[in-house]
């Protein structure tokens, strides 16, 4: 018995070790799967409310084009990208704006709007396509979500927007109520950072080469932008997106890095002209 | 005196052990646990429709097969944007877009759906989520002020939620070329 009570740290040493290298790291990993995953809904959901919120402010910006026919048309792009390369979770939107500033905005959640402007310079779809992948990778990388920091410092696995803003009281109402003025400022004055707008350039040459669209018309369509930044008439574009020197740079340097310059792609140039005929 | 000196040395001694060993074996089993949450356990799925396995990590190269959405792949090699994964008993190269760590769970939430600003007499009726109640009535905080200046559409917002969107269709439609 003596001998038993001498050693028994010892014992429950090689118990615990034992029942730790055989046991339930894999049980384990599954229920904290699952925890994570209980978040996550959670989160999407926050997320979605709160996006739906930045789209309705943006929607009081500018009026929506209700043009069922023209609305499909780049719904079916966006779709089609974000059915292969989107978060699955999401349904995401797709609306164009009726004004001729020269314009596209993700809310978190799966807003995307693309505004007239835009569309009128645009060439073919595969420049349609490379503006509505650009504001998919702003949603999959969350990068509105993570600027306004909506998670809790402790960056816990159990935190996030959910708890943020998941209050039923007044107080995380008003709190709701400004991040989201908060957001809506972002797009419209302050913007993402510089590396969050380069990153999303690079998600979307990817999403590009994935769907088979043509890369350098993306780079042109860029190139295109740049005398309407200097009239003002993508005064917004200018203030909220780096240079366009910087991205063409950073989108050069991505293709030459990963070997792009060979791929040809598609571009759709009739179709897409045969749907914004009129604007 | 040289012997209880012993003794009190030995349970000194003995106490550290103790120590140590408790120490010791709760870093472990934490490590086991931590690393079960964090396991750079190399299952992916597969996230979107129709993902193309290539047999090189290039665009240029052969198409072997297409996964579909969820299938669990495992994670070999990555190069640049592309991972080398293998699914089932084939391996082959995805860009990195197109898996993702989490199980895929397809779950469409469309929030806006539930939110009814008028009825067909025009009457609101069952306002039930805060963004819509603060975009009718304008809610004010404690001092009287408008919590938002911002104007807001909510109808222009769910005509455009209204707007049909089918994946496989859209999926379909982008790989037409002309």
């Amino acid at each position: 018995m003596n001998l038993f009570r001498n050693h028994l740290w010892f014992y429950i040493f090689i118990i615990s070790f034992v029942f730790a290298s055989f046991g339930n790291a894999q049980e384990f990993r599954l229920r904290a799967h699952h925890v994570y995953w209980k978040n996550q809904e959670a989160n999407t959901e926050r997320e979605i409310d709160f996006g739906r919120s930045v789209s309705a402010k943006i929607l009081g910006k500018y009026p929506i084009m209700r043009n069922e026919q023209k609305v499909r048309y780049i719904s079916q792009i966006g779709t089609g990208i974000s059915a292969q390369l989107g978060r699955p979770e999401l349904r995401y939107y797709f609306g164009i704006l009726d004004t001729d500033e020269v314009n596209a905005f993700a809310a978190p959640g799966g807003y995307i709007f693309v505004t007239k402007g835009a569309l009128k310079l645009m060439r073919n779809e595969a420049q349609l396509a490379g503006v509505l992948a650009h504001e998919l990778a702003h949603i999959d990388q969350k990068h509105i979500v993570l600027k306004l920091k909506l998670q809790s410092t402790d960056r816990s696995v159990t935190s996030g927007i959910a708890q943020v803003l998941g209050g039923a009281s007044l107080s995380a109402k008003i709190a709701f109520e400004r991040l989201n003025d908060l957001a809506f400022k972002m797009l419209m004055e302050e913007g993402l950072s510089k590396e969050d707008e380069a990153d999303a350039d690079q998600k979307a040459l990817e999403m590009l080469i994935s769907t088979g669209y043509d890369l350098q018309s993306y780079l042109d369509y860029l190139l295109s932008l740049k005398p309407y930044l200097e009239q003002g008439q993508a005064k917004v574009l200018s203030k909220t997106h780096p240079t366009i020197e910087f991205r063409y740079n950073n989108l050069r340097e991505f293709i030459i890095k990963n070997n792009l310059e060979k791929f040809q792609g598609k571009n759709n140039e009739i179709r897409f002209k045969t749907n914004f005929a009129k604007l | 005196m040289e012997a209880l000196h012993q003794t009190q040395l030995n349970s000194f001694l003995l106490s550290k052990i103790k120590f140590v060993l408790i120490f010791s074996a709760l870093f472990l089993s934490s490590n086991f646990i931590v690393s079960g949450i964090f396991a750079k356990e190399e299952i992916r799925y597969v996230k979107g429709l129709g993902a193309v396995l290539r047999e090189q990590p290039s665009i240029l190269s052969k198409k072997l097969t297409k996964l579909s959405r969820g299938t669990k792949v495992l994670a070999l090699e990555v190069k640049g944007i592309w991972h080398k994964v293998e699914a089932g008993e084939i391996q082959g190269w995805l860009l990195r877009g197109q898996i993702t760590n989490i199980p895929v769970k397809i779950k469409k939430l469309v929030l806006g759906q539930k939110i009814r600003l008028a009825s067909s007499s025009g009457r609101r009726v069952r306002l039930r989520t805060f963004t819509a109640v603060v975009g009718v009535k304008g809610l004010v905080d404690s001092k009287g002020e408008k919590i938002s200046p911002y104007q807001t559409d909510y109808v222009a917002l769910e005509w455009l939620e209204k707007q049909p969107t089918d994946e496989e269709n859209s999926v379909r439609f982008l790989t037409l070329s002309e």
